[in-house]
Order: structure tokens, then sequence, then C-alpha cells
């Protein structure tokens, strides 16, 4: 009985050390280049603003602006009190816009979490237990392979609901396929090392043995992967949401240019479309550049999805 | 096994990836909670209509019974009838699938022509053209399609009116056959804005792995050798480097067959692209569910052949493979 | 002379870092036609760089700085890429250390020999196809093989493809880098024999490098020996086996195994040679030199002659006595003795110190 809870602490000890050592990791790599800093001074502006976007915003996103005429203040162009301007609603646009940061996070945050914890587990069952549980887990990975994220997701939310929380879970559960691939190769090649079979010959049991020395080593791939799949997941959850699929009871940039397009907006109000796809590319940019730069620098022998 | 072992298991396997996925699609469809038929019919019929086209459908039937008839429509390729165009469903796929291969087809042609040779330029070159060139298709795998294809539409097709803002020929214009139009100019004036909104997108995948493949290639041995062999340095770069670089290239192109469906969606939708893409998303919209399904399953077996192509195309670039 | 090397200096730049390790340092050497020559020394000693250096082939951030290297007296470091180019092979033919890495495996072993042939000849499928055939079966391997990818050749096949292409268009030279570490003994033996016996039929020169001092006395007319960027000795092949001049000669000589000693008689030079990013106007070897002396961390020793044809860069003979320093040699406490000397503290910092690889510097 008094080995199991030294076992279960030092257990908790090193991959609470390893998760610690993650966490430095990227910063002490992306510090001193210049792609990965600017990546993470970026994100780590845009995490503020979703924080305090609601917050700071001058309006209202939802509130129509009527003018002292009583007309709608619709599709105005630039202005003192709408720097700006406004949407074919008289909506304001910054405000839609520091308001849409949220979403945008959440989506892509949560997302990745969900893709991350799917694609660790199975690549590290698959690739450390092999024979019918490799090939079971693997032909369920070339079915997802065969499911177009899209049109899937364009069904799946008409059928069910159109809520961020089926977008999120959607998504999650469709593209962890690409982390769980790599992660089993990896394993893989690990599982040739000596410490692995040094700890199978000391009677190490499979849990264990994947925990204390197989899920270390495969963190920074999952860490990787976090950053692809937060970029991959805002630009698809803004896909869904310009063909008017998206969640209709939160502002996000994606239906800010749904809405723009489908009122023939955009030519009088060119910034209800640019400024959400501007921020778009920024956020995304910004995940894959840190992304990027972990990976030259961590594990050059990746071939990364960014 | 041998090749032929190889190929044969993994057309079995793409053959139960179709089975699976158009399983997946009946389960989405009839088992929502709720009335099917609430679900599947537009609530803009009236009552009588929606009785009609419950039993012409079979959606009174029971679940096993339904499943059955599915399943044989899937194999059969018989969708029944669209629930608002007056056309066997399969008449209307069976036009579009070619417009939307086409606008696919010339998107993935030039993003794997520019990507591959532009990342192996910048990784050949090195220095500051491959910064700017990393830099740039790291913001093109940001740049929403959807997002690319309103600016170029806003800016060269409403206001330096460059180009047709829709559709894949003028109104007015009549040809005689799918290849007398493909190959007109007319098309091809059609065709430029579309694919240049996909094509940047596309091509930033195979761009970054040929680049970061390059790198790693440049390095080997092999490399060192033609250069001590006195091959030309640009028959180095080409017949060694690049040409071994190629192998992850075709082994991802998965990944971005299913970047280009979704693409494909997207732009069919805003040039109004008579597509498969574009049917799919108006027919979801119209709750058109035949429609919507059979365009769904087609759009998967593009993707599935995609995947299935790139086997067979490995097993023809790499001759190391084992087929185990 | 068919190739003299003159003051050779290569140094590589790490563009991290910026800082420039100079790999080789001030190297000179003549082949005749048909010798062969033997340049032997540690592994990161700046072997792999000479011949790099002569073929021109170093990485992007390797560069010859100073010196010639003189192929039928033209110097090959003042050539144009393109004329460059048509030396290579047709002149100098390279047998590379990793015969496993260095063909490239989307291509048949055939279209990979025909390469060099295009690259430098304009001759029909036919005559190509031919020659491929009769190298084939001079390095004894069956011509049937010929259209195989790498991958289907054992190791020991590929190293004998590789020198049949090396032969292909009848170079004047042939440099041999390691031509058999990755080989096992048995293979080892049988190549180096195959190799020897198409030198001496094709009349070939060869500047064969290697770790292994037992190669060089197998295969070598005369042999150079190298440490640190630059040579230590230099002579017959024969009286640098049996008469040695400089300590680290002395030193490598224990550690190998000869028909006279087993095993037991191994003796090692203790420590690791210094980093070369910035060396000291001193001899290299000083720290690890059972016979050194203040005056030898204060200059460094030139080349100097200590028999006849034979050359030392020792200033430590005279004053030692070289069949004092031989004798010393011989036992194991004079050189493991070093560690507990009170400058023995040197030696460590030395040794504790990175050891000199360079990204595309030498490496076994």
């Amino acid at each position: 009985m008094s080995t199991i809870p030294i076992d279960g602490d030092t257990r908790a000890g090193s991959l609470l050390d390893s998760l610690s050592e993650l966490a430095m990791r990227p910063y002490r790599i992306l510090r001193g280049n210049r792609m990965g800093e600017v990546g993470l001074v970026i994100l780590l502006g845009l995490l503020v603003l979703a924080m305090i976007g609601p917050a700071i915003a001058p309006y209202d996103p939802a509130t129509k602006d009527i003018n002292e005429d009583g007309t709608l203040a619709s599709n105005e162009g630039p202005s003192a009190e709408h720097p700006l301007g406004t949407t074919r609603y008289g909506r304001d646009v910054l405000s839609q816009l520091l308001v849409g940061t949220r979403s945008a996070l959440l989506v892509g945050f949560l997302t990745a979490t969900i893709v991350v914890v799917t694609g660790t587990t199975v690549g590290l069952t698959a690739g450390y237990y092999g024979g019918w549980v490799d090939s079971i887990l693997m032909r369920i990975t070339d079915i997802v392979y065969g499911i177009p994220i899209l049109p899937f997701a364009i069904i799946v939310l008409t059928m069910l609901e159109r809520s961020i929380f089926w977008i999120i879970f959607m998504l999650g559960l469709i593209y962890w396929r690409n982390c769980a691939r790599i992660i089993r190769s990896e394993v893989l090649s690990l599982k040739e090392n000596e410490f692995v079979q040094s700890a199978e010959t000391t009677g190490a049991s499979a849990p264990r043995i994947i925990v204390k020395q197989l899920l270390p080593n495969v963190l920074p791939i999952s860490f990787l992967y976090f950053a692809f799949a937060t970029g991959w997941s805002i630009v698809t959850a803004a896909s869904i949401a310009f063909l008017g699929f998206g969640d209709p009871t939160r502002v996000s940039w994606g239906r800010m240019m749904f809405a723009a397009w489908n009122t023939n907006s955009v030519l009088q109000q060119p910034l209800w479309v640019a400024m959400p796809g501007l921020m778009i590319i920024l956020t995304v940019a910004s995940v894959y550049f840190i992304g990027r730069t972990y990976e030259q620098v961590a594990n050059p022998r990746l071939q990364g999805d960014s | 096994m041998g090749a032929k072992g190889y190929i044969a298991r993994r057309a079995a396997q793409s053959v139960v990836t179709i089975f699976v996925v158009a399983v997946l699609m009946f389960v989405l469809f009839r088992l929502m909670p709720g009335d099917p038929t609430a679900v599947a019919l537009s609530p803009a019929l009236d009552e009588s209509v929606q009785q009609e086209m419950a039993r012409q459908y079979g959606l009174n039937q029971p679940l096993h019974i339904q499943f059955i008839r599915y399943m044989a429509s899937v194999v059969t390729l018989d969708f029944g009838y669209s629930f608002f165009q007056n056309e066997p469903v399969r008449d209307i796929l069976m036009r579009r699938i070619g417009n939307t291969l086409l606008l696919m087809g010339t998107g993935l042609l030039l993003a794997y022509a520019f990507g591959t040779s532009i990342g192996a330029l910048a990784a050949w070159k090195r220095g500051s053209f491959d910064t700017r060139v990393l830099v740039s298709a790291v913001l093109f795998r940001s740049t929403p399609v959807f997002w690319l294809a309103l600016v170029l539409l806003y800016v060269f097709g409403f206001h330096l009116e460059w180009f047709p803002i829709g559709h894949m020929v003028d109104a007015e214009a009549t040809y005689s056959g799918f290849l007398d139009k493909v190959f007109s100019v007319d098309f091809l004036h059609h065709l430029v804005l579309p694919v240049l909104s996909t094509v940047p997108f596309y091509m930033a995948y195979p761009l970054l792995l040929m680049r970061t493949t390059m790198l790693r290639i440049e390095g080997e041995d092999f490399i060192t050798m033609a250069h001590a062999k006195g091959v030309r340095d640009r028959d180095v770069f080409a017949k060694h480097a690049a040409r071994n670089s190629l192998l992850p290239i075709v082994t991802t192109a998965p990944i971005v067959v299913g970047l280009a469906v979704a693409g494909n969606v997207l732009v069919e939708t805003i040039y109004s692209w008579p597509g498969v893409g574009r049917t799919l998303v108006q027919a979801v919209l119209q709750s058109d569910y035949p429609l919507a399904q059979a365009a769904f399953l087609m759009i998967a077996v593009i993707v599935i052949v995609g995947n299935f192509v790139a086997d067979l195309l490995y097993t023809v670039i790499d001759p190391r493979i084992t087929y185990d | 002379m068919l190739l003299e090397i003159e003051d050779l200096r290569t140094t590589y730049t790490d563009s991290s870092t910026e800082s420039t390790v100079t790999a080789v340092d001030g190297v000179s050497f003549e082949i005749e036609e048909g010798e062969s020559f033997g340049l032997v020394g540690e592994s990161g000693c700046g072997k792999s760089t000479i011949a790099k250096s002569v073929m021109r082939i170093l990485p992007d951030n390797g560069r010859i700085t100073d010196g010639a290297v003189r192929l039928n007296g033209e110097d090959l470091t003042e050539l144009d890429a393109e004329p460059m180019r048509q030396r290579r092979w047709t002149d100098i033919a390279l047998i590379s250390q990793s015969a496993m890495n260095a063909l490239d495996p989307v291509y048949t072993v055939d279209t990979q020999i025909k390469e060099a042939i295009e690259a430098h000849e304009s001759w029909s499928e036919q005559r190509m196809d031919d020659r491929v055939v009769e190298l084939f079966e001079l390095v004894g391997i069956d011509p049937e093989r010929r259209h195989d990818y790498p991958h289907q050749f054992s190791g020991g096949m590929k190293q004998r493809a590789m020198i049949a292409m090396a032969l292909v268009l009848d170079p004047d030279l042939i440099i041999a880098d390691e031509p058999t570490t990755a080989l096992d003994v048995i293979s080892q033996d049988t190549i180096l024999h195959h190799l020897e016996e198409l030198q001496a039929e094709t009349g070939a020169s060869m500047l064969l490098i290697t770790h292994d001092m037992s190669v060089v006395a197998e295969m070598c007319d005369r042999t150079a020996v190298m440490y640190a960027g630059e040579l230590a000795e230099r002579g017959p092949t024969e009286t640098i086996f049996t008469n040695p001049y400089h300590p680290y000669t002395l030193g490598l000589k224990n550690a190998f195994p000869s028909i006279h000693g087993g095993a037991d008689s191994l003796i090692s030079i203790p420590g690791a040679p210094p980093p070369l990013t910035d060396p000291a106007d001193a001899c290299r070897f000083a720290d690890r030199c059972p016979f050194a002396a203040p005056e030898c961390r204060s200059s460094d020793p030139p080349m100097k002659e200590v028999a006849d044809e034979h050359e030392a860069a020792c200033a430590r003979i005279d004053d030692v006595g070289i069949e004092t320093m031989r004798e010393q040699a011989a036992k194991r406490e004079v050189w493991h003795g070093v560690d507990d000397a009170p400058d023995g503290a040197s030696a460590g910092d030395g040794a504790a110190s990175a050891p000199t690889e360079v990204s595309g510097g030498d490496s076994a």
C-alpha cells in the first residue's frame, strides 16, 4: 500500500515538471526570435482585448444608432462617434470588432484543447499498444480524414443547433486527426528508445510508461498542435459563420462579414468586412508564428501543419 | 504484400470510409431529436404537400426500412427528387460536379505548382528572400478564403470592373457543350477571381512543407555527392533536392484536398459558381434534404478519392515504400 | 606532381553566433602521380574538410580563406564555378565516408552513375550502359543488379557501387574519405584490398583519409598525421610507423593494436583536442603532451625536417632526444600521469570544453 502514494507522487511530479518545462520552453524559445516575439506580443494583446473588449467597447454592439432626424445611422463611414463607421442596421463596427475578439479566442482555445487532448490520447494509445488497438484507432482516424469539415459542420449545425458549443465540439471532434497521426508515429520511434525498453523490462505498467515516459516526450508536439488547431478552428468557425450557420446569439467576426455580405453593404461600408477579416488574419498569424518558431527551434524534425 | 495488394487494400478502405460516412449522414438526418419529418421538410409547405412528400420519401416508414432504402439509394446513386427543383438529385449533381472539379482542380494545380517551386526556391536561396516568403506564406495560411474572395470581388469585380462578379459564363452566351464552354475566353475570364481567391490559401501548406523538407534534404550526403560529381547546380536542385522533397508533399496532399473542399464551398457561394458546394449550402438553407444529403456525400467522395489518389502517387514516387 | 596543397586554410562560420572555426589551418602536402597518400587523425581534426576544400564542395558556411590547391599545376581555388565543376569527377573523384547516405534513394544505382557521365561527357546511352556493366564487374557486383535502387543493396554493395562510380571517368585522383568506416570488419578488408588493386590497375593517385592507423599502414606510400587543423608529422608511411617523431604520432600508435601486442597494451591519449574557434599561438597538442615545456605554449612550432623526406612539427625533439621520447611514450604512466600532474588542470579544461564539432565539418 505504501508504495502507491509514492508512485502517484512521482508520477504527478514528473508530469508537473514537464508541464512547467513545457510552459517555460516556448517562452525561452520565442525570446530572441523576431517572428516568435511578434506573434507572442500580438496574441497577448488580443487576450487582453478578449477580456476587456466588451468593457471598452464604446457602444453595445447590438444597439441601433438613430440619427437626430430619426433615421437609422445605416452604413455610415468613419466618424468621431463611430471610428470604423456603422453597419447596415446602424450598429457600431468598432464595438462589434472588440466584442468579437472573445468569441474568436474562445472557439480557438477550446477547440484546440479538445484537439490536443483527443489527438494525444489516441496517438499515445495507438502507438504504444500497437496491434488491433492501433488498427482500430488508425482506421477511425482514416475515416475522420474522409469527412469534409465545412460541409459536415453546415449539416450538423442545421440539424442540431447553431450554437458556439456545437461549433467547438464539432471542430474538436474532427481536427484531432492530424495530431493523433503525428503523435502515434513519434511514439513508435520513442518505443525503440532505451529508456522505454528498460522501463518495460523492469515491469512498469502500461499506463505508467505512457504517462511517465511517453507523454512528457510528446508534449512539445501537443503544444505545437495546440497552436495550429487554434488557427484552423478560428478560420473554419469564421467560414461557418460567414455561410450563415454561426451562433446567432453571439457577436463574432465571421457573422459580421456574413451580415455585411448578406445586406449588400460591402461597397458602401467596406470597413465592416475589411476589419473583421484583418482581425482574423492577425489572430491566426500570431498563433502560427508562435507555432512555427517553436517548431523550428524545439523540434526541427517535425513537418509542421501551419 | 506487393504494390497491387496494397492498392487493393487502400481501395477497400476507401470504400469502407465512404460507407461509414454515408451511415453517419443517415444517423444525422433521421435520429435527431424531434419529428424527422419536421426537420427534413420545409415548414413553408402546406400540410397536404408535406404528407405527400413524407410518403414519397418514405419518412413515415420504420427506421430500419428507411435505412435499407437509404443505403440502396447510396449504392444505386438514386437519391430521388429534389424537394424544390423538380428534377432527380442525381441529374442536378452530375451537372455540377464537373464545375466543382474544374474550379478546385485549377486552384490545386496552381497552388501546388507555385507552392512547391516557391518553397523550394526559398530554401535554396535562403536569406532575406526566404524570410519574406516564410512570412507571406504564414499570412496566406491565416487569411480566410471567403475574405480574400470578397476583397477580390469588390476590388476587381465591382470597383475596377476588370472581371465578372459571378457565374461561369455570360448569361447571353451559348455553348454547344461542356468542353466548348470550358475552352472559351468567356469562361477563363469568369474563372480568374474564384481561382485567385483560393490559390494563396491552398499553396501556403505545400510551400511551407516544401521549404522545411528542402532545408533538411540539403544537408543530406547525397546532395554533397551530387555536387562532387560535378552535376550542375540547377540539376542538383531540381533532380535531387526538390525531387526528394516531393515525398512528404504527396503524403500530405489529403490535408490540402480537405482545405480545398472547404474553400470551394465558400468561393462557389460568393461567386455564384454552379458547383456542388454552393448546391449544398443552398439545399441546407432550403431544407432540401435529399439534395443536401447527396451533395454532402459527393463532396465526401471527392475527399476520400483524393486521399486514395495520394496513396497511389506515393507508391509511384518513393521506391523505398514497403507494403505492410 | 599531381596535387599540391600549400598552406591551406579553411574556416566555418556559425551564422547564429558569428564565431569562426578554423578547421584547417595552414596545411601543406603533395601527392605524386600514382601515389597513395594517407591522411590520418582523430575525428574532428579537419581531414574531411581538406577533402571538401580540394573539391570545393564545402557547405555554405565554409570558406577557403588562404592557400592554394594545385592540381596538375592549376590552382583550383582560383577557378570560376563552371571550370571547377568540369574538374570534379573527371579529374578528382570522391568516395564518401557515408556510402549509406551518399546515394540518392529515389534513383537507381546505374542512373546515378550515368548522371556523373552526363555531367561531363555526351556519350550514347549504349556506351554509358556498357561502362556501368564493366565497372560493376570490376568492383564485383552482378551487373544485373545495376537497375536496383540503393535500398536494395547491402552496405558493402553500396560501397562497391560508390567505388564504381568514382572510377567511371578515369579520374587522376581519388579521394577516399573513411571509405570503410561504416562496414563490418570483413567487408572492410575486402573493400580495402579491392581499392588497392583498382588503384594500381587504373594508375590513379589516391588520398586516403582515415582515423584508422592500420588502414594507412596497409595502403599508403606516404602519410601525414593531422591534429586540430594542422599537420603534426609527414613522411613515408614506413618510417612514420617505425620511427615516428611527433609525440602525437607516438600516442596514436599506442592507441592502435599492432601485431606485436594484444589489446591490453593499448594506451589512449588522455584529454581532447582544443577548440578551434580562436587558436592561440602555441603547439595545439601541448595540453595533452607528456613532453610539453613552457616554450610549447608560447609559439606554434613549424614543420621541420627530422629525417630523409620526413618532417614533424615539434619543438621538443632535440631537447628531449628522440630515443628517450619513444622510450617514454611507450609507457602508460607517462601519458596517464599527465592527468595527475599539477598542470593537469589545464589539460582537464581542454577536455571539458566542447568538442570542435562544426556543422558541415569533420564528423565520423
